[in-house]
């Protein structure tokens, strides 16, 4: 695909072309999101167009690779709906080649907020919040260098469990 | 799995799709566009990008959808000759006023024409 990628560099060089392509890689990229998310919850269109408090029609007619009115209101809608969170950015056209080479169900498919691996590895916010508490009284109250020490914990090593990791008082050197 | 693109070429060699493009005399903006879409078709295949393309609308022509500032419907189909694996553009058209200014039975014919004899087609080019 590497001929598609080199050819495409070249030509989103020319301002109106860009333009062009870009637009449409955009819709045709939201469209396919929503089908493929939808898909990997197991719902259909029906079932999404309940979540969001629509119709079936109006489902239908987003999941279009030429729909093109599309609003952050229903965006906002449909990432609560896939319990996932929305990102809208402004990128170069140079980051374009490789995303149109990459696109592929696996590369749009998301995971739900409760199946989310990045979530499920790291300290729950409870024990964020109970470990955080402990560190500043060992600190005699100052909750600025807590929040230096929590940082580096969680950065450099992944708390093992609430109490083995919070050092007793005077026993932390905090950069 | 990527899938090969093919143009249906004119009796001189020459890619119908390449001469439509031109006497058409399309936009910058229309052909980045159309590139967009055939790009999708052959990265992500027929099924995964929604409505990517209709039909068939007659026998074993589709249509490409392409919302430009023209209405731009390249017909094309599947295979002919490996038809898990391929497309071939067959003609260009566009629509205007819900009405398409080729039908799809000349596309119908290229198709035969290929079938008949596969030199009368060639990789796709990009335009």
């Amino acid at each position: 695909m590497s001929d598609i990628s080199d050819s495409l560099r070249r030509e989103l060089r020319d301002a109106e072309y860009s333009e062009g392509y870009s637009e449409s890689f955009l819709n045709s990229y939201i469209a396919t999101q929503i089908k493929v998310i939808r898909e990997q919850r197991g719902m259909k269109q029906v079932d999404l167009a309940r979540e969001m408090g629509t119709t079936q029609t109006a489902v239908s007619r987003i999941e279009n690779v030429n729909y093109s009115a599309w609003n952050i209101r229903t965006l906002k809608k449909l990432a609560r709906a896939f319990r996932v969170r929305l990102r809208v950015s402004f990128e170069t056209y140079g980051t374009l080649p490789d995303e149109v080479e990459r696109f592929g169900r696996d590369g749009l498919q998301r995971a739900a907020r409760e199946d989310d691996p990045d979530l499920l590895e790291r300290i729950g916010p409870h024990r964020e919040g109970l470990a955080h508490r402990a560190m500043a009284a060992a600190m005699g109250g100052n909750s600025g260098n807590a929040n230096r020490w929590a940082e580096n914990v969680f950065v450099m090593t992944p708390l093992r469990s609430q109490s083995a990791d919070i050092p007793q008082s005077g026993g932390l050197n905090a950069t | 799995m990527v899938w090969d693109l093919f143009d249906f070429t004119t009796e001189n060699c020459r890619s119908i799709i390449r001469e439509w493009v031109s006497t058409e005399r399309l936009s910058r903006r229309d052909i980045g566009q159309l590139n967009q879409k055939l790009d999708m078709l052959r990265i992500a295949g027929p099924t995964l990008p929604p409505k990517l393309l209709a039909g068939p609308i007659y026998k074993h022509i589709y249509k490409l959808i392409v919302h430009g500032d023209r209405m731009l419907r390249p017909f094309l189909c599947k295979g002919p000759l490996e038809m898990e694996q391929e497309y071939t553009l067959l003609l260009g058209a566009i629509e205007a006023d819900w009405k398409l200014d080729r039908h799809p039975s000349e596309a119908e014919n290229n198709r035969s024409l290929v079938i008949a004899d596969p030199g009368r087609r060639r990789p796709h080019e990009r335009y």
